[in-house]
């Protein structure tokens, strides 16, 4: 992007004159001219001959085809043609006269020496060579060659001047830059405290040059052609030195040659079968330095005591470091490893990934995808998804994917229905992860995803598994609930079994009576006979205790036909539809079916809005929610009461509704729920009872159904020691 | 009169038991109490002989109750009568309870049941031994035997077979699974008399718990085991049984017909075994009075404890519900004549069984009552067991 606003401000800075597509095309050319300079200059320089003999419009014709600028003069040096070369690369527009004005293309600096060697060349009818220096259309000056040759006559006369003018800033640029960096290495050598030398494999000097030379003694041009052997004889240091380098070594030494100390260098170099060819070495002088460093040694003495304290210190700071650096060294290996494990992990990940691209195109495939429907990456690249025939609820895929692509955010999409390979139904949990471009504009999309049939399965039969779990705890209960009444019904109907046969002997005592009474007078005898069957039956005692015991077992008799059906209303076998329901009567249900979970411990208080309005709802599990709420609600109490020896708790149910919602409130008197769990009660598993006392579902279950299957919530208000209240509320209008 | 304590926390079962026991009222007592404390009251301020008692109570529960009523007035029988049904608080009241009865109970199960714990006072008339008695929870066992019913159920697969093998060999563990089984303590009562069938009904899971439920299988001290000589015990009882076995061969008895009489010969040494355990000077007086070889087996035990050992044992089978056969062939198999109607056939096999089995009887004439076994048939049948016997015997 910025090198598009840099051309931008290149055009800008064209002409005005120039249009700037043409300019910006003689631009790119005159890049590549360069190349292509000397093969085009050959070509029209040497087939001269023939040259001679074009006519004048080909000449032309060929300028306009020239790369170079090219320009024809008569024979007296005017100006009578520019290609179209020169237009471009000027800039002018080709109205002006270009004899008139071609000077003003050259640089003033130039352009009066270029004149004059001009009418020179055309006074000698030579061949013109020169350079200088020609305006750009940009107003940028560059070197060119500029070369004229003269086209003669059979009689040798001139006739015309053909002339190319070639761009050649660039090369006389860095012959510039070279000259320039010679001269300046020149000067730095010559004045820098440094000699440089060669010598051949013998010893015979081949170059010298640098100060140090002059210092120690030496004059640099004399030296070459001598040998180093004898120049240095007096420095047996020296020649041992010059022996080494000879023999292939390449080394740097501190000498002492004539006062001055010299750190030098050698550095053999060999020919092709590997044996010195010469030496070249450097000397620098380090006297000054090296006085330095002696006066540095003589205080470093005095600084060692200090230095050697420090050093202590250091050498802790050092382990320390050390230790640090260890530690560093191990966390890498750590991070290292932690990549290498996530690398595996990835790889072994079970889950389905598939990539589509925009256009829906499949671009990744991995093995559980195929494992998953059938097909191969190779079967599957490259083609769009949708095409595949993968027969999932396409209807909610679409949706989802659609809902995806508008977030722009991933979608997970639970539950997605899809046949398996084997032809049965299952669901997989899919997550849709959009891919996005630099811009943010989307470019793909990443489904993420796994077979959960299984796991589907497993959920329901816990689901299952805790509703038979409470059942079978209730089970108990309830028989023991009907098991009383029973006994007691059937201990009064056998009473009156009794007590009917005791009336039916005073009856038949009366019978007789009646009888003997109709036929004349009644003796003592029999008077006194029916007085003691009167006192055998003990009548007083039938006739206050029969109602009674009538009474009693009627009120047994309800009492068992009002558990049984609250079980039918509390066990609904499984509806998977919602039916309105009476929630006032569905707990009154589930309080009568777990009542022997709560009545040794608690006083059960129920606070009824009798308007309350039907809620739509799945009568099934929502009892299996306030179950669980109820029998919680009893331990809680259990735990503060113990066995009941001491008064009870109170379990409160209340119900209410507004004009969206219905609410649910069972409070207990039980022992709170600790703040440091209140949060976790809710979560699958968890459980403060005992092992083999509950599977740690009741409340996740609970919390599933009233969220997710009812639209609902379901809150816990808790203060430790005072009880726990459970408002579960339900929207009248949910789907 | 027998004085009965019913308790409840239900006044509704109360009143349906007083109506429906009030044919009754001319034999029995009846008292009613609402809830432990109650009842507590009501024992406190009167004697009864026997308390039947819901389980499930607020405040108290039917286990606390007869576990007062076990400390405090032992010799009371201990009923329940629960509409329970939860298997752990069976156990806990496995101990303490003589006998269970299940809610809704048929009234002619509880009467009887009420019936046959008042006629117990007729089984065992020493006040003092009826106490020791009914205050047992458990009859120890062979010390370690526990151990190898617990191993037997758990080694390996485990081999309910094995186990109940071992059941039935121990007298205490044989009694308390045929408790069990008998009573309503776990499932409808059964009318069993075979200990081993008795431990394979009850099954592995129960058992285990059994098994870990503290005053249920006990095991005697390893040192009075020794000491009192137990073993031998074991062994006349072996002896007996095997004479059983033997002499219902010879009658042609199925098993199942002859299981009363193979379970009275079985569990009738108990009350040695209750005594060495529970009055362990007067059992070691008993075993000195028996060195002398003139003595009355009735004389020597009734000198020694009060009442005859077959006494003590028929009371505690009695008291804790093993059939009524069972127990009749215990109470009269010493002196068979002495038995009022005879409603178990096979007593003198029984009879036969034990005579055979003293040492003394082995080769001489022994003490078979041949003018009772005459007049019940079989007169010409007792040489024919006295060989079999000593044949096997000998073998």
């Amino acid at each position: 992007m910025i090198k598009a606003q840099d051309e931008k401000k290149d055009t800008l800075r064209e002409p005005s004159s120039a249009k700037p597509s043409k300019a910006k095309a003689a631009g790119s050319k005159s890049g590549k001219n360069k190349k292509s300079l000397e093969t085009d200059c050959l070509d029209t320089s040497r087939p001269f001959d023939r040259c001679l003999r074009l006519s004048d419009a080909r000449v032309r014709l060929l300028g306009d085809a020239m790369p170079q600028i090219v320009w024809t003069t008569r024979s007296t040096g005017e100006i009578d043609y520019f290609n179209q070369r020169w237009r471009a690369y000027t800039g002018c527009d080709g109205e002006e006269s270009p004899e008139v004005q071609w000077t003003a293309y050259v640089h003033p600096e130039d352009a009066c020496s270029y004149t004059t060697y001009w009418r020179t060349v055309v006074g000698r009818h030579g061949i013109l060579e020169t350079e200088c220096r020609i305006r750009r259309f940009d107003g940028v000056y560059r070197w060119h060659l500029v070369r004229a040759v003269p086209i003669r006559d059979d009689g040798e006369n001139i006739l015309q001047w053909v002339g190319t003018a070639t761009d050649v800033n660039d090369q006389r640029l860095s012959e510039d830059a070279l000259r320039d960096s010679e001269a300046k290495l020149r000067t730095v050598i010559q004045s820098a405290p440094i000699a440089l030398f060669s010598f051949t494999k013998d010893g015979f000097f081949t170059f010298t040059d640098g100060s140090v030379l002059k210092r120690i003694g030496l004059t640099p041009g004399a030296l070459v052609g001598k040998n180093v052997l004898n120049v240095f004889k007096g420095y047996p240091d020296v020649l041992d030195h010059v022996k080494r380098a000879m023999s292939g070594e390449s080394f740097s030494c501190l000498i002492s040659v004539a006062n001055r100390w010299l750190e030098t260098s050698y550095t053999p170099e060999f020919d092709e079968s590997g044996n010195v060819s010469c030496v070249i070495g450097t000397a620098i002088d380090v006297t000054d330095r090296h006085a330095a460093d002696t006066a540095v040694r003589m205080s470093q003495d005095q600084l060692e005591l200090r230095v050697s304290e420090r050093t202590k210190e250091l050498a802790k700071a050092n382990s320390d470091l050390e230790e640090q650096i260890a530690e560093r060294c191990r966390v890498e290996e750590d991070l290292q490893r932690l990549v290498l494990q996530t690398e595996q992990m990835l790889a072994a990940i079970a889950s389905i990934l598939i990539g589509i691209d925009e256009n829906g195109m499949i671009t990744t495939w991995n093995a559980t995808a195929r494992r998953t429907f059938g097909y191969t990456t190779q079967d599957v690249l490259g083609k769009p998804l949708t095409e595949l025939g993968i027969k999932w609820d396409w209807v909610y895929f679409d949706f989802s994917m659609t809902a995806c692509h508008d977030a722009g955010a991933n979608i997970r999409v639970d539950d997605v229905r899809f046949t398996r390979l084997d032809g049965k139904e299952g669901f997989l949990g899919l997550s849709l992860n959009p891919i996005v471009g630099m811009e943010g504009e989307p470019i793909g999309l990443l489904i993420l995803g796994s077979d959960v049939t299984e796991r589907k399965q497993l959920e329901s039969q816990l689901g299952q598994a805790q509703k038979l779990e409470s059942i079978g705890q209730l089970a108990a209960g309830i028989a023991h609930e009907i098991n009383t009444p029973i006994q007691y019904v059937g201990d009064n109907t056998r009473f009156f079994k009794d007590a009917f046969g005791d009336f039916e002997s005073l009856l038949a005592s009366y019978g007789s009576l009646l009888k003997a009474a109709a036929l004349g007078p009644v003796d003592a005898d029999m008077l006194a006979r029916l007085q003691s069957a009167f006192e055998t039956a003990d009548v007083e005692y039938l006739i206050e205790e029969v109602p009674k015991a009538i009474e009693q077992s009627l009120e047994g008799v309800e009492r068992v036909a009002h558990i049984v059906r609250a079980m039918k209303d509390f066990s609904h076998p499984g509806s998977s539809d919602k039916s309105a329901v009476d929630l006032n009567r569905a707990l009154d249900s589930t309080l009568t079916v777990a009542k022997s979970e709560w009545k040794y411990v608690a006083d059960v208080v129920t606070d009824f809005d009798p308007n309350l309005p039907v809620v739509p709802c799945l009568p099934g599990d929502l009892n299996q929610v306030f179950l669980n709420i109820i029998v919680n609600a009893a331990h809680a109490i259990a735990d503060v009461v113990g066995d009941g020896a001491s008064g009870k708790g109170t379990i409160t149910v209340t119900t209410s509704a507004d004009d969206e919602w219905v609410e649910v409130r069972i409070s207990d008197t039980g022992t709170g729920i600790p703040e440091a769990i209140r949060q976790r009660i809710f979560d699958p598993f968890f459980t403060t009872k005992g092992v083999g006392k509950g599977t740690g579902q009741g409340l996740a279950i609970s919390h599933s159904v009233v969220t997710e299957k009812h639209q609902g919530s379901i809150m816990v208000e808790s203060e430790t020691g005072r009880g726990s209240t459970f408002i579960i509320r339900l929207p009248l209008n949910c789907a | 009169m027998i004085r009965i304590l019913f308790v409840d926390d239900e006044p509704n079962i109360l009143q349906g038991l007083q109506r429906m026991l009030r044919p009754m009222r001319q034999e029995w007592t009846t008292q009613f109490a609402e809830g432990g404390a109650n009842a507590l009251a009501e024992l406190a301020r009167e004697h009864f002989d026997v308390v039947v008692s819901d389980m499930r109570m607020p405040g108290m529960t039917g286990a606390q109750l007869l576990n007062v009523v076990r400390d405090k007035y032992p010799h009371v029988v201990r009923v329940i009568l629960s509409g329970q049904a939860e298997r752990n608080q069976v156990m806990d009241i496995a101990g303490s309870t003589h006998q269970y009865l299940a809610k809704p109970c048929d009234a002619a199960l509880l009467k009887d049941t009420v019936a046959r714990a008042c006629g117990l006072r007729q089984l065992l008339k020493v006040p003092k031994l009826v106490e020791v008695v009914s205050r047992l929870t458990a009859v120890p066992c062979t010390p370690g035997v526990v151990d190898l019913v617990s191993d037997a159920l758990t080694v390996g697969e485990g081999s309910l077979p094995k186990a109940a093998q071992i059941i039935s060999n121990e007298m205490g563990m044989s009694l308390k699974v045929l408790q069990l089984v008998n009573s309503a303590f776990f499932g409808a009562p059964r009318r069993v008399s075979d200990a081993e069938q008795a431990a394979t009904l009850l099954g592995t899971d129960t058992l285990k718990s059994l098994l870990q439920s503290d005053g249920i299988f006990e095991e005697f001290d390893a040192n009075v085991f020794t000491e009192l000589a137990i073993r031998e015990v074991y062994e006349a009882r072996k002896r007996a049984v095997t004479n059983l076995l033997t002499i219902a061969e010879c009658e042609g008895l199925s098993k199942k017909e002859s299981s009363d009489a193979l379970s009275a010969v079985s569990l009738c040494s108990i009350g040695k075994l209750v005594m060495a355990h529970c009055v362990p000077d007067s059992y070691r007086y008993y075993r000195t009075l028996l060195g002398d070889s003139d003595v009355v087996l009735d004389d020597a035990e009734r000198s020694a404890f009060g009442a005859t050992l077959p006494e003590v044992s028929a009371y505690l089978l009695a008291l804790w519900g093993v059939p009524k056969e069972v127990v009749e062939y215990v109470s009269y198999h010493r002196n068979p004549e002495t038995q009022p109607g005879a409603t178990g056939l096979l007593l003198p096999l029984v009879h036969a069984a034990f005579a055979l089995s003293t040492a003394r009887d082995a080769g001489g004439p022994g003490h078979m009552n041949m003018p009772y076994l005459s007049s019940a048939g079989y007169g010409n049948r007792t040489l024919i067991w006295r060989e079999a016997c000593s044949e096997y015997a000998h073998a």
